[in-house]
């Protein structure tokens, strides 16, 4: 066997094998690029940073939560409204003390998650206008509570501290918790009857009503689910900030869904994975502060050109998902015309 | 579930979710009427009109992209766009744009293509390139603002170009200028979406893709053409909100206005499914998020409560249209 053909077979187990791993094969590239672009990136400050950085943690729960809502087909606009209603209540609660106040700010969460969940699944209203309601109504509501201003919590308050806790001055204790509940996540969604049901209903619903699914009570739970991680988000906001303010975290719903789908998620539901969101979730996070650093080391780039440079590319990977996805369409019809001996189809 | 309703129904099978907008609306021209001084006035009907101009002008056109099974959220980024680009062509010293006339049409025109050009690009990536809408027009939410304050360099600058004020601001036959091309447009996109090609193909697509595809209808440049005409409705909705403010602000222009219109497309019974387009529907929905808005600030009720109750609304005027389950 001639070397060429020994490459091009090494190079197609390769495509093979990498194949539906884009978006972490993206991830790892971004990181080689800031290696070798930055003398510094990875020195423990920069990477601490980044690791207990509202991008990653709080965008991660609500992706979390969304990646389920997505999966049975849904749409939440609301995570971020709800995150920063949470992280307002929190702060007022936060004279009662940590544990007192934390609950309430996932409680809080849980309430409104449970009013989607309710108003979708058992008044039968669209997802899309009911989180668009509701983000309109969680932003007039923290407001409200705030009084119109900002809420702070004392530096000495047990969760400002809880958040900068460091093991090894590395790995934020935040991290871990998000870490954990992306695990039992992942494990619910692929494993748990409850996950499938959740999958089958966005697959086709009904088919899933046929065969006797609940999909009420699961398309309710989902949007508790994702009502509670937002609200955790919130607190974790509210540590990070160490300030209940009702106008934080404009937008953030937009990146939050931006992640899920450039994981590999599919919109139109059927099809998700935590592990994949989680990909996503740390593409973008590494994206901005990748952009963070140019701007101070690199080529100055000014904050709309950041927002330039982050809509191109979440179009850019949204692209080359859609094309790969394409192909990979067209192989399988090629290969089952070869299958079948019929004659091969045209591409369109 | 979603139950697939009848297209036309039949005689005296009149449905009350057919009507939800409607039963809305006159519940809160009743309860103006008497919580209200000087309601029934041509001074109320003019703002009334004139404010909802730029709102309804966009929402004809996303009632067509939801129509075909679409969304678009790219629209206030669109409008900062052509605001950005219509606004420095303002502010040259270039004589032809001080023209009478020929100026504004200039500035309508740069603020059309611009907004369309950036409508062609969300038509290519979902028509083109099979992009799910969403994902797509959210990309170019994020990178249109991004682009328009580059081009400004996030400067606010005021307009004092009397022509396009006089467009926003002015009068024509007793009715505000932005009221009348209001009409227009509104006129269009029903005769568009009852009597032509173009209005068939958009319900074909949107009650069912594939088999629009196979039975002919050219998918690809539909979608194309309704995110494109999409974008150049954003166009004219840019002028307008400049016109108004006397401002270009690349950072405010639109902000948001995604949201509203799609709300108003919803609350007017064209369902997010695509398919059935309802366009006097979504007149009403306008209608009705205007009147309230209009209602929450002659009574003075603080914004933060004002979102409250628009919530409740928006929620519970989809809420009317439910029908029931078979």
């Amino acid at each position: 066997m001639s070397t060429p053909s020994v490459l091009s077979a090494r190079l197609g187990a390769l495509r093979t094998k990498a194949r539906g791993h884009g978006p972490l094969i993206i991830l790892l590239a971004v990181l080689l690029f800031a290696l070798l672009r930055y003398r510094n990136f990875y020195n423990p400050f920069n990477v601490s940073a980044i690791l207990s950085s509202t991008d990653l943690l709080c965008i991660g729960l609500m992706a979390i939560g969304l990646t389920f809502v997505i999966a049975a087909g849904e749409i939440d606009l609301s995570v971020a409204g709800v995150a920063v209603c949470a992280s307002v209540v929190t702060a007022l609660l936060a004279p009662l003390g940590a544990p007192v106040a934390v609950m309430a700010g996932v409680a809080v969460g849980i309430v409104l998650g449970l009013a989607n969940g309710v108003l979708v699944a058992f008044v039968g209203l669209p997802s899309f206008i009911v989180t668009l309601a509701m983000l309109l109504a969680t932003r007039g509501l923290s407001l409200i509570l705030a009084d119109r201003g900002r809420v702070p919590v004392d530096y000495s308050f047990p969760l400002v501290s809880f958040y900068s806790t460091k093991f090894w001055g590395l790995v934020p204790l935040p991290l871990l918790v998000v870490v954990g509940i992306a695990i039992v996540a992942g494990l619910v969604l692929s494993r748990s009857p409850f996950g499938i049901h959740v999958l089958a209903i966005g697959g086709d619903r009904e088919s899933a009503v046929l065969m006797g699914l609940k999909e009420g009570w699961i398309r309710c739970v989902i949007f508790v689910i994702t009502g509670s991680l937002s609200g955790l988000a919130g607190v974790f906001l509210l540590a990070k900030t160490t300030t209940g303010n009702p106008l934080e975290a404009q937008g953030w719903e937009l990146t939050a869904i931006a992640a899920v789908v450039l994981g590999g998620t599919l919109l139109s539901g059927g099809r998700g994975s935590i592990a994949s969101t989680s990909v996503g979730v740390g593409l973008l996070a590494i994206v901005f502060q990748i952009l963070n650093y140019e701007n101070g080391q690199g080529i100055p780039i000014n904050s709309y050109w950041q927002n330039v440079i982050r809509g191109v590319f979440v179009l850019a990977i949204v692209i080359v998902q859609a094309v790969g996805a394409r192909a990979d369409q067209r192989r399988r019809a090629v290969e089952a015309a070869r299958f079948h001996g019929n004659p091969i189809p045209s591409a369109q | 579930m979603s139950v697939v309703a009848p297209l036309r129904l039949k005689r005296g099978e009149v449905s009350l979710a057919d009507w939800g907008v409607w039963i809305a609306l006159i519940g809160l021209v009743i309860f103006n009427a008497f919580a209200t001084s000087r309601f029934f006035s041509l001074q109320t009907l003019q703002t009334n009109l004139t404010q909802m101009a730029a709102i309804a002008i966009l929402a004809m056109g996303m009632t067509l992209v939801v129509a075909t099974g679409g969304i678009d959220l790219s629209i206030g980024a669109l409008m900062a766009l052509a605001g950005a680009f219509a606004g420095t062509a303002m502010v040259t010293d270039l004589p032809i744009m001080h023209t009478p006339l020929i100026g504004v049409i200039l500035v309508l025109l740069i603020a059309i293509v611009v907004a369309g050009l950036f409508g062609l690009v969300n038509g290519f990536l979902i028509g083109g390139l099979g992009l799910q809408p969403i994902i797509a027009t959210l990309g170019v939410l994020i990178a249109g603002r991004g682009i328009a304050q580059l081009i400004t360099s996030g400067r606010l600058f005021t307009v004092d170009d009397a022509q396009v004020l006089d467009l926003a601001r002015g009068q024509f036959l007793g009715l505000s200028n932005q009221a009348w091309l209001m009409f227009v447009v509104i006129a269009a996109a029903a005769l568009l979406r009852r009597s032509s090609v173009f209005g068939r193909y958009v319900v074909a697509i949107g009650g069912n893709e594939l088999a629009a595809r196979s039975a002919g209808v050219p998918v690809r440049s539909m979608k194309i053409a309704v995110y494109t005409l999409m974008g150049c409705l954003a166009g004219v909705a840019a002028v307008l909100s400049i016109g108004i403010n006397g401002t270009v602000d690349t950072a405010n222009l639109g902000l948001n206005w995604e949201f509203t219109v799609i709300s108003a497309v919803v609350v007017g019974g064209t369902p997010l499914t695509g398919g059935r387009p309802r366009i006097a529907g979504t007149v009403g929905g306008v209608a009705l998020l205007q009147l309230l808005t209009f209602t929450l600030a002659s009574h003075n009720i603080p914004k933060e409560v004002a979102n409250l109750i628009q919530a409740a609304v928006i929620v519970a005027a989809v809420a009317l249209q439910l029908r029931r389950k078979k």
